[in-house]
């Protein structure tokens, strides 16, 4: 069995899972126009604190780039709280990421290995005293999730005890540009499942799990989880939602009532309606959903980490959060978005994650 | 979870200017620029695939050496619901992120963008052969047989995986490229050989 335990998050909305908690249960949002930032987007980000972190960081090493910086900092504060033996052989680290250094290559340090993935994961690896060599899950938009499917198996196979996992991205020119050019940015904050939908609100931010073979007090278990590709096309979804499907379909094998999803929900028109396909081909369209991007954008590469610790914590305290930014719900097939904030039994819960690539991720979470 | 035995069906490597499939070599030539190379595979496996022509060189490397294993094995025969993908690499996609970042302050292009995720190349093939099943993209310092092992081990025991494209594709710049391919099957008597750490690295080391 493996269990989510110990959790993190650091993004625009605070730098504890608690204060993002707080944040969300208020209805308020990180998106925002960013004005003095370090490139122009006429749309609105979600963005952590420069500040903030610089001061938060000020123990750890200066040569760190923000990107390792809140990657550290995510580290720092899970470790620091779980008992784990980061040392021991029965130990591993993995870096869920899309891009991570990318922004150097704009820089004079475009040619520093810290522009390889593995180096800054080692790097961040070695800092924090990890002896196993650290793992890098590069898969688009369902890195977080694919992560915890492969913890997931690591412990159940009984090669690992702990495997702790940060997911990581930041918001920078390289990200902005390419997104722009796919016009897939929404100039107000992302509105998920809503029928004026109109592109996506990127997002920065890390969020750390530590998935282990034995519970503690406050913990989730991993019961399920598994991926598929739609085979259709490389930046668009399946319009019939055929990889998400197959996906909740071998993540999902039994009859079993779902009791909340935690939808990808990036707010294109594209992936929203091709979710409310597949939730519906899965026979799950009875089972209340959100999406969290519009309380802090699209995460990329740590959204599949931060979004399973949101769905955690909503299972903890039998709690589900509306879905920001859906006023009008409107996708080709109905779903049950929530409205608002609302207090009902949490037993077995999905989280669904797709991206660029084909790719589609689910896993199956019970308490 | 207990792991399953697997078998290696068949490998396919590409380096450089030479492509070998178990322990022959099936192709060499003198030039070994990949624009030269990978016109000469493009012609040689008489593929005909306008989407070639938009691929980052990755995703053509990747799609190259896909066709040579499909030649040797063919992947149709497989339940495409149930042929996964697990691929790996050093560079991710610097070669295109490089590329990408010099067009940011004029006119970046949405169709290069695409191209700067690793997993676009796994999308590239999974699209040519209407394969739907699991994926799996990790990025290592250097080629990593025992990870790739294990990862393949644990989805066939975790999953209805039925075949696996296991393998490392890997591109630097025009003179420095490599790709192996194996395919996984489930352990089915004594057609082809043992599929482990040591076999991968034998293979990848042949190809040197």
């Amino acid at each position: 069995m493996a269990y989510i335990n110990h959790d993190n998050i650091i993004i625009s909305l605070g730098t504890s899972t608690d204060e993002v908690l707080s944040q969300i249960h208020a209805g308020i949002t990180g998106i925002k126009h960013e004005h003095n930032y370090q490139y122009l987007t006429k749309s609105p980000v979600s963005v952590v604190s420069r500040e903030k972190i610089e001061k938060e960081t000020s123990s750890l090493n200066s040569n760190l780039t923000f990107f390792e910086k809140i990657t550290s900092l995510s580290l720092q504060k899970v470790l620091s709280e779980s008992l784990i033996d980061v040392a021991s052989p029965r130990t591993l680290f993995i870096l869920s990421t899309t891009k991570g250094n990318v922004g150097l290559l704009k820089t004079e340090q475009k040619d520093s290995r810290d522009v390889f993935l593995h180096h800054t994961a080692g790097k961040i690896s070695r800092l924090f005293g990890f002896k196993n060599d650290p793992v890098v899950v590069c898969n688009a938009c369902i890195s977080g999730v694919l992560a915890i499917i492969v913890a997931k198996r690591y412990i159940d196979s009984g090669k690992y005890d702990n495997v702790v996992i940060t997911g990581a991205d930041v918001v920078n020119e390289f990200i902005v540009a390419g997104f722009e050019s796919f016009k897939s940015m929404s100039e107000l904050p992302c509105r998920p499942f809503d029928a004026d939908r109109d592109g996506l609100s990127l997002g920065e931010g890390a969020g750390t799990v530590v998935i282990s073979k034995d519970p503690s007090e406050k913990s989730i278990r991993v019961v399920s989880g598994a991926s598929a590709n739609d085979a259709n096309h490389i930046s668009g979804p399946s319009r019939t939602g055929e990889g998400l499907f197959l996906a909740i379909k071998n993540t999902v094998k039994d009859d079993s009532d779902i009791d909340f999803i935690s939808a990808h929900g990036t707010a294109t028109p594209y992936n929203d309606d091709m979710e409310s396909f597949a939730i519906h081909r899965a026979g799950l369209d009875y089972a209340p959903v959100n999406s969290f991007k519009g309380y802090f954008g699209h995460t990329l590469g740590a959204a599949g980490i931060i979004e399973t610790i949101l769905t955690k914590h909503s299972m903890l305290q039998n709690l589900v959060y509306k879905s920001l930014g859906t006023n009008k719900p409107g996708t080709i097939k109905n779903l049950q978005i929530i409205d608002q904030n609302k207090k009902i039994e949490l037993k077995r819960c999905l989280k669904l994650s797709s991206g660029f690539g084909g790719c589609n991720a689910a896993i199956l979470l019970e308490k | 979870m207990t792991a399953e035995k697997l078998n290696i069906r068949k490998f396919i490597g590409i380096n450089k200017n030479k492509v070998y499939t178990d322990e022959r070599l099936i192709f060499n030539d003198p030039d070994s620029n990949f624009k030269t190379i990978g016109k000469s595979l493009y012609n040689m496996l008489k593929c005909s695939y306008p989407k070639y022509y938009k691929m980052d060189n990755l995703s053509k490397l990747t799609f190259l050496v896909t066709e040579m294993l499909n030649k040797e094995v063919n992947l149709k025969q497989f339940n495409p619901d149930k042929t996964a993908i697990i691929l790996s690499n050093s560079e991710s996609t610097l070669d295109t992120d490089r590329k990408f970042t010099s067009t940011i302050d004029t006119i970046p292009s949405p169709a290069v963008f695409v191209y700067t995720l690793p997993n676009i190349a796994t999308g590239e093939i999974s699209i040519r052969y209407g394969l739907k099943g699991e994926n799996l993209f990790l990025v290592e310092e250097s080629f990593n047989p025992k990870i790739l092992v294990e990862q393949t081990e644990m989805l066939f025991a975790d999953s209805d995986t039925e075949v696996c494209i296991t393998g490392w594709t890997d591109y630097i710049d025009q003179d420095r490229y490599k790709a192996c391919l194996w395919l996984i099957e489930r352990y089915s008597g004594s057609r082809g050989r043992i599929f482990n750490a040591p076999e991968l690295q034998n293979d990848f080391n042949m190809t040197e």
